[in-house]
């Protein structure tokens, strides 16, 4: 066992009583940053639906309240998610497992098409998209596999199987930004466990050699393709693509216009010209942080960014300190799929990211996301409160 | 274990830092960039919920004003009565999508936020004075509806010209858009109704009038006309060529037929008459050579910055480029006992270029209005005015703020030789291609030109320019017509399609009686 910091359980001790205090239990600091997050990212979400509100025609709060009922919702599940032990609850995994594959193989089927692709249940007046709390079911199982004190290759066979069949179903929907989720996800999960270095290495070039692979084969439409790469072109070369793709560009181009004209205090909430004029497309979801970049400025978006560097150091912080190698994956887990979320959305948001829709944790607008996104803070949060519990159980 | 979470834990921050400094680039280093980008319609916006000026035709018909609108910060919103017939002179002022057209060129002086009309507001501070201008146009509503009738469905432009001034009289694309469907407060709608008009493939958006380059086929023998006259020696009635049914270039090339296979030739006036192309391609090359062919076509505007009031108008285009010079042109008679009037003209490589560029082919293009101004150069002694769309800005009390004077933007020929091609232009609308424009108790000139775009089906622009005038009185229009991809190719095309448009918009200047 390794100790990192001043509460580091470098001496496994024996759980006392006087241990149980709150702060000792839960990590306030997370915590603090995640429900900030959420309140920030509602008023952003209303700022981008609220459309041009006038007196005869007052704002549009439909989205404002249909994203706090979410929140609400994902906070008593992350609550309850803390709460349990998820260690205790392994033999669920291979059923939630199941039931995931029923039901992206079901979405498929009887699924509803949104911006091309088919990834939403529409159910009682709500759309839910499986493929969101599905990265919650994945992380849990391949913590469960790839736990073990030296996973060998056969473990490591098992690992790439388990999670190759839901990026398979989310390929054929297609929902190119959740499949990149998932990989990441994975790759930070196996680069995490006792795995050989030069495993690691061998599954990096054959990872690579994939990706240059179906770049170069015709797996990819070309629109896909030019999607992808339409950020790395100045304004001349994007002229002679298709219309679809100089649509891609125009989004990003707006969303860059916007967060450009925010400058260091921003135009203040709800006075966003672009988010007003619905200049960026999907602006309530994949491109929300523009709002926030336009809107509250340098000054609001460095915090944001701030904050969520903050949540994300402190996932970092529990995965150093957690006892127990299944609560040190699944933390590294969530602590990826947050990284690279974040990351792909404003950098998209900013124009260095391709452009793939990726929702911003707890603040694009969407009831799959934020439920996900708090849930797996849940999670993390009972890691923390299970630190010490390791010794008490052998 | 412990190693490869720290990686973890610095590939976070590598990460991170990338995110900050991105931002830092976005919103400080190149936020100017951002303000200024063409994409950014914050500068509109701020214009958008105040009060401006109408925008208002010659003979007085209101084509954009401010209504007043209660929505939150916006007090006015632009209101379009004519819908699309001024559309793309006028443009539209829109939430979302910026302002095209007057309501852009015009923005500070319509919305009165110039200095010098804020200025006129301080001595009296304390009243709430009308600072807006009202922008009047050089269009007239007669000419311009007319122009609108006569060319009906067909996708096509009409521009009309007052050869002595400039002024545009009538500029009319089909099909074009409804403004009003671009200026309401419904920013989703309004977006939606622009990407309807991006995606319509007839493009309505595109005043092609004076934003779409064509071939200008035959209609461009004027110009070619105009130098034969002024440099090549040539006069309307000498010399006079043989019939023949086709022009066999120097030093080498395909040959230049003449529309149907028909024969040819004459003196300039008949040439002109018949819309020889035998002719027409034999002065270019041989007569002319690339020098003066040139010369004479940037006299008319070709290769330059176009001149109007309005954004985004295309320039003209004239090829420039005719390969290494060769020899004289007598190096090509067989055995030199002969000399040639013309036998100086310089030959080059690609003369035979040369000879399809005299009859409007290969790389010539051209928008309408140009080709307007070509027509308009000829009636006007040779000289071609800036053509421009508006006539003066009014403050808010009838007194002129600003008027635009007549200016000369090319000396595009010889006044002789402008009278002398009046001559050949009147003769065609008389005995010609272009008979179908000729009006009664006026005095016509024209000029067809049938530009082929395919023969599987055959298609081709139907052109026609020309003027119109009181007898013996200076011509007071100058008229430029294309209808776009009729069908049929032959040289009768410009003048069944184009010319009856061209009468009708002549008729209109006139007026009854």
């Amino acid at each position: 066992m390794t100790t990192v910091g001043a509460f580091g359980a470098g001496t496994p001790r024996v759980k006392q009583d006087d241990d149980e205090r709150w702060w000792f239990v839960v990590d306030p600091i997370l915590i603090a940053c995640a429900l900030f997050i959420t309140m920030l990212g509602i008023v952003l979400v209303f700022s981008a639906t609220r459309g041009p509100a006038t007196e005869l025609d007052p704002a549009d709060t439909s989205f404002l309240e249909r994203q706090a009922f979410f929140a609400v919702v994902g906070v008593g599940l992350a609550f309850g998610a803390a709460l349990i032990d998820i260690r205790r609850v392994r033999r669920a995994i291979p059923l939630a497992y199941v039931a995931l594959i029923v039901l992206l193989v079901g979405v498929l089927v009887l699924g509803v098409d949104r911006n091309g692709a088919r990834a939403w249940y529409r159910v009682a007046g709500f759309t839910f998209q499986p493929s969101e709390p599905g990265k919650l079911v994945l992380i849990i199982a391949l913590a469960a596999v790839l736990a073990a004190s030296a996973v060998t290759v056969g473990r490591l066979l098992v690992t790439l199987a388990v999670a190759g069949l839901p990026i398979l179903m989310i390929l054929l929907q297609p929902d190119m930004g959740t499949v990149l989720v998932y990989m990441v996800v994975v790759a930070a999960m196996i680069m995490m466990s006792e795995v050989r270095a030069r495993v690691i290495v061998l599954l990096s070039i054959i990872g690579l050699t994939a990706v240059i692979g179906v770049f170069q084969s015709d797996l990819l439409a070309d629109y896909q393709q030019n999607r992808l790469t339409v950020f790395l072109l100045d304004d001349a070369a994007v002229e002679d693509l298709p219309l679809a793709v100089r649509r891609v560009a125009y989004n990003a181009e707006q969303s860059q216009i916007a967060i450009g004209n925010g400058g260091i205090s921003g135009q203040g909430l709800f006075e966003g010209t672009q988010t007003a004029s619905d200049l960026v497309p999907f602006q309530e979801t994949d491109w929300i942080f523009s709002v926030a970049g336009e809107e509250l400025g340098f000054r609001g978006a460095g915090v944001l960014l701030a904050v969520y560097a903050l949540l994300v150091f402190r996932m970092w912080r529990i995965a150093v300190r957690a006892t127990d190698q299944f609560d040190r994956l699944l933390t590294v887990g969530v602590m990826a799929m947050f990284l690279f979320q974040i990351f792909q959305s404003t950098g998209m948001a900013m124009g260095m990211m391709p452009v793939t829709g990726i929702p911003l944790p707890m603040v694009s607008y969407g009831g799959s996301s934020m439920i996900t996104s708090l849930v797996a803070i849940g999670l993390v949060l009972g890691v923390h409160r299970r630190r010490f519990d390791y010794t008490e159980r052998h | 274990m412990n190693g490869r979470i720290r990686t973890l834990g610095v590939a976070f921050i590598v990460l991170y830092t990338v995110l900050f400094a991105q931002l830092n680039r976005v919103q400080f280093v190149d936020a100017e960039d951002y303000k200024d980008h063409e994409g950014n319609i914050r500068p509109q916006l701020r214009a958008f919920g105040q009060e401006r000026g109408d925008i208002v035709t010659a003979d007085g018909v209101v084509a954009a004003f401010s209504v007043p609108v209660e929505a939150g910060e916006i007090d006015f919103r632009r209101s379009y009565p004519t819908d699309e017939l001024y559309a793309h002179v006028v443009g539209f002022q829109s939430l979302n999508q910026g302002a095209f057209g007057l309501e852009r060129e015009y923005n500070d002086e319509l919305a009165g936020s110039r200095l010098d009309q804020q200025f006129g507001s301080l001595k009296d501070l304390f009243v709430d004075r009308d600072t807006t201008g009202t922008v009047v146009m050089t269009l007239r509503d007669d000419i311009q509806r007319a122009a609108a009738d006569a060319l009906g469905e067909r996708n096509g432009s009409v521009v009309a010209i007052d050869p002595a001034t400039g002024d545009v009289l009538a500029m009319w694309t089909y099909p074009s858009f409804d403004p009003n469907l671009l200026s309401g407060l419904d920013g989703t709608a309004v977006n939606e109704a622009y990407r309807a008009l991006l995606d319509d493939p007839d493009n309505p958006l595109l005043a092609k009038s004076f934003r779409e380059v064509f071939f200008p086929g035959s209609t461009f023998k004027l110009v070619t006309a105009a130098a034969a006259l002024d440099l090549g020696g040539i006069t309307l009635t000498d010399p006079v060529w043989p019939e023949t049914d086709r022009y066999e270039p120097v030093p080498s090339g395909s040959a230049i037929r003449n529309f149907g296979g028909s024969t040819c030739g004459g003196d300039l006036l008949l040439a002109l008459q018949r819309s020889c192309n035998a002719t027409f391609a034999e002065i270019g090359a041989e007569w002319l050579g690339p020098d003066a062919m040139v010369r004479t076509a940037e006299k008319f505007g070709f290769n330059a910055d176009p001149a109007i009031d309005l954004p985004d108008a295309a320039g003209s285009r004239y090829p420039t480029d005719y390969g290494a010079f060769i020899a004289e042109l007598d190096a090509y008679q067989p055995d030199g006992s002969d000399p040639l009037p013309n036998g100086d003209t310089p030959i080059h490589e690609n003369s035979a270029v040369l000879a399809q560029t005299a009859i409007g082919q290969n790389d010539v293009k051209a928008t309408p209005l140009h080709m307007a101004m070509v027509a308009a150069a000829i009636a006007n002694d040779g000289q071609m005015m800036t053509p421009h769309v508006v006539d003066e800005v009014r403050d808010a009390d009838g007194g002129v703020y600003e008027r635009v004077e007549p200016s000369v933007w090319r000396t595009s020929m010889s006044p002789f030789a402008a009278g002398q091609l009046r001559e050949a232009m009147v003769n065609v609308a008389v005995n010609g291609t272009a008979r179908a424009m000729q009006v009664e108790g006026l005095e016509v000139g024209g000029k067809t030109g049938t530009a082929q775009l395919g023969t599987t089906p055959a298609s081709s622009h139907a052109w026609v320019v020309g003027f119109a005038g009181r007898p013996g009185q200076p011509a007071e229009i100058a008229v430029a017509v294309i209808v776009e991809a009729q069908p049929g190719a032959s040289e009768q095309t410009g003048g069944a399609v184009a010319a009856p448009i061209a009468r009708a918009v002549i008729e209109a200047a006139f007026g009854p009686g």
